[in-house]
């Protein structure tokens, strides 16, 4: 059913953005759901070798998408339905099976383009809506775990791409996401049968947390300021806690992209020079605004963000608990 | 027309590979190896080895291999054949330190490699160099007890590649090399085959050092009373003193072929000092560092068999029992297990706590570490 409905969105003729592309790939993995979910135990190369086998043709898909606009919404109505992200989530696992084959193959230069092409994808995956925003946060997230479970098997080449990976401002999905659920919440809640006071109080405070919204992407604070300081109407209840979630998922995912070139820097200095650096002077913690914890021991070393309240420590090989 | 063959005639003189080899076979891996050794010093190895402190380690090394490519391969066709000490035989012991210096410096050239190779993303390469560094320092110690020592060193300097760039290489590399590392474990050690030569040598200089040293270039001197005793004094000595020597030489054979957990030194003393001043030049065993070398070669088919299980598994083992009961769980310096913990999900220790002379026992050799 799932197939017919990826295959329904994808427009007649050759489309210039990215959307066809990925739902053509969505098509590809829509019934392997079962064969895609990543096994907890056991022999992973293995499992990791035959969804690739079967389906790494939608990874191709996917690289093509990545390389053209994408573009939200397109086609699409505000129905709330997206059938095509329960593909986009075993796309996101079949990616790590790649990422985790090249590994074991000795390609760890194919590994990172295999997972640069699995964050930007997650990335943009993360612009539809609060829902899309789970499923993109999900591929990002355990992409980054399996860059980190085999973190020093990825060598100068790729790592000098990881270090330059830039997919904060240039894919601002956060955003996306927040004016997706604000437009959503404008045109299908129960406004209209509001009075026109309360209309019009509940429209100015969605319009204050759209402007303090962008602020605060823009300005990468940690903490979540409101647009105003007022209680929220009753109406927007739903919405402001469904926000407030997205936004602490949206700092886990934009902290872990940083520590990501972070942890690529200090891996390059020890590919170059066979040792750890004594210091890193990544500074921006978008959490807290202070430096990332950085500490070795012999060969080993940890770094993680300290994080805020809401989110908890955040590590680059650890999951984030999406619904604390 | 003379000036050239002057200098030709000098150059064949300061070459390696010509000094050794006069009449070439083709089938002994040590003439290539000396002419990878001419190549390195025509290309001054041993500055390329210091290294440039402007540029990266990594890029030091790059440049090295790239000056010294022709080596490296000279060294890969050698190991590929058969190979016999080319230092032994004739009157006197050559004298080869300036050769093997030079050979030991080839090791540090394909170490470099393999950091070269796997920082471009080549684990294959990159392990067939350790292959070809560990086959080469191996051989190195197939002559005397002095080569010996720089086997240890250059195998040394193979398993510190190895463990540096561990987690770079690829599924199969990890596979074959733990198989090497696992038969190379189990054979006979050069090191060892080393003493026994240096033993063997000397039962035939033995009846001549209180007779005659000079005859055999024994340079030790030998006290006056000693070469005062009687004819029938020296010949009672001589014979205990290779009757002592048969014993120790079959107790040696014996300890290290039961790779016993406490590796004892022979005991050379003696009532008669006529027989103990012999017994006293004899080679000694250098037990700590054959132990300590046998036991790194068998951490490092370990070390491969863990990182092969993280390979496939994307975890590192719990314990050393998970991995598929591909490798016992033994370590015959201690007789118990190997020290195995997992640190993390990118790190984990393993080591052998060794014997009272070697003290712990890791991949890598650090002599001011774990000393007891």
């Amino acid at each position: 059913m799932t197939i017919f409905l990826c295959l329904a969105l994808i427009a007649p003729t050759q489309a210039a953005s990215a959307n066809d592309d990925y739902l053509r790939a969505a098509a590809i993995v829509a019934n392997g759901s079962a064969e895609l979910k990543p096994i907890v135990e056991g022999n992973v190369l293995e499992w990791s070798r035959k969804a690739t086998e079967k389906y790494g043709s939608a990874l191709d898909w996917v690289k093509a998408g990545n390389q053209k606009p994408f573009v939200l919404l397109e086609r699409r109505s505000l129905n709330g339905e997206f059938p095509e992200l329960a593909g986009f989530r075993s796309l996101g696992f079949l990616f790590e099976a790649k990422v985790f084959e090249h590994i074991a193959d000795g390609k760890p230069n194919q590994a990172a383009n295999a997972l640069i092409d699995a964050l930007t994808f997650g990335r943009r995956v993360q612009s539809i809506g609060t829902i899309g925003h789970i499923v993109g946060s999900q591929i990002i997230e355990r992409n980054l775990r399996m860059f980190d479970l085999n973190r020093r098997a990825f060598v100068e080449e790729g790592l000098e791409k990881l270090t330059k990976l830039e997919l904060i401002q240039s894919i601002p999905s956060d955003k996306m996401a927040f004016d997706v659920e604000f437009l959503a919440f404008g045109k299908y809640n129960e406004i209209e049968r509001l009075s026109p006071t309360e209309r019009t109080e509940v429209l100015a405070r969605i319009e204050a947390l759209k402007r303090g919204t962008e602020a605060q992407l823009a300005r990468e604070e940690a903490y979540w300021k409101w647009g105003s300081e007022d209680p929220a109407p009753e109406a927007l209840a739903g919405l402001e806690v469904a926000l407030e979630v997205t936004w602490a998922r949206a700092l886990v995912i934009r902290t872990k992209l940083r520590l990501l070139t972070a942890t690529s820097k200090i891996l390059l200095h020890d590919v170059r020079n066979y040792k750890l650096p004594d210091v890193i002077t990544e500074v921006h913690d978008p959490a807290t605004g202070k430096p990332f914890f950085f500490g070795k021991r012999d060969d080993a070393f940890v770094m993680y963000s300290e994080g805020v309240e809401k989110t908890g420590r955040i590590e680059l090989g650890t999951l984030w608990n999406r619904e604390r | 027309m003379i000036t050239v063959i002057i200098a030709l005639a000098i150059a064949q003189q300061s070459s390696f590979f010509a000094r050794t080899f006069p009449n070439p076979t083709g089938r002994n891996g040590w003439e290539e190896y000396l002419m990878a050794a001419d190549i390195g010093r025509a290309g001054n190895m041993g500055a390329l080895l210091v290294g440039d402190s402007k540029i990266s380690r990594l890029e030091n090394d790059r440049k090295m291999v790239s000056s010294l490519s022709k080596a490296i391969e000279f060294v890969r066709v050698g190991n590929k054949k058969a190979a016999t000490y080319p230092f032994l035989g004739g009157d006197d012991f050559m004298d080869p330190m300036v050769e093997l210096s030079h050979i030991k410096l080839l090791g540090q050239v394909l170490s470099a490699d393999v950091f070269a190779n796997a920082a471009d993303g080549k684990p294959t390469a990159s392990s067939q160099s350790i292959s070809d560094a560990l086959i080469l320092g191996r051989r190195v110690g197939e002559g005397q007890r002095i080569s010996g020592l720089i086997s240890v060193a250059m195998q040394g300097i193979a398993l510190r590649a190895l463990s540096l760039n561990l987690h770079r290489l690829d599924e199969k590399s990890l596979a074959d090399l733990a198989e090497q590392f696992g038969r190379i474990a189990r054979e006979p050690s050069p090191l060892v085959e080393g003493y026994f030569g240096d033993f063997k040598r000397w039962y035939e200089i033995v009846p001549h050092i209180l007779r005659d040293p000079e005859s055999v270039s024994f340079e030790e001197e030998v006290p006056e009373q000693i070469l005062n005793l009687s004819a029938t004094e020296i010949e009672a000595a001589t014979q205990e003193a290779l009757r002592s020597m048969a014993e120790i030489d079959k107790r040696a054979r014996e300890m290290f072929q039961r790779e016993e957990r406490f590796w004892l030194e022979p005991n050379l003393e003696h009532e008669n000092a006529a027989t103990a001043f012999i017994l006293s030049n004899l080679p000694t065993a250098m037990t700590s560092p054959i132990v300590r070398n046998k036991t790194q070669l068998r951490l490092a088919e370990m070390h491969c068999r863990v990182m092969l299980h993280k390979r496939q598994h994307n975890d590192f083992p719990a314990s050393l029992s998970d991995l598929d009961g591909q490798v016992k769980n033994y370590d015959p310096t201690t007789g118990g297990p190997y020290f195995y913990e997992r640190i993390s999900d990118q790190s984990y220790v393993l080591y052998s706590l060794g014997t009272a002379e070697t003290g712990r026992i890791d991949l890598i050799y650090f002599p001011d570490r774990y000393r007891q």
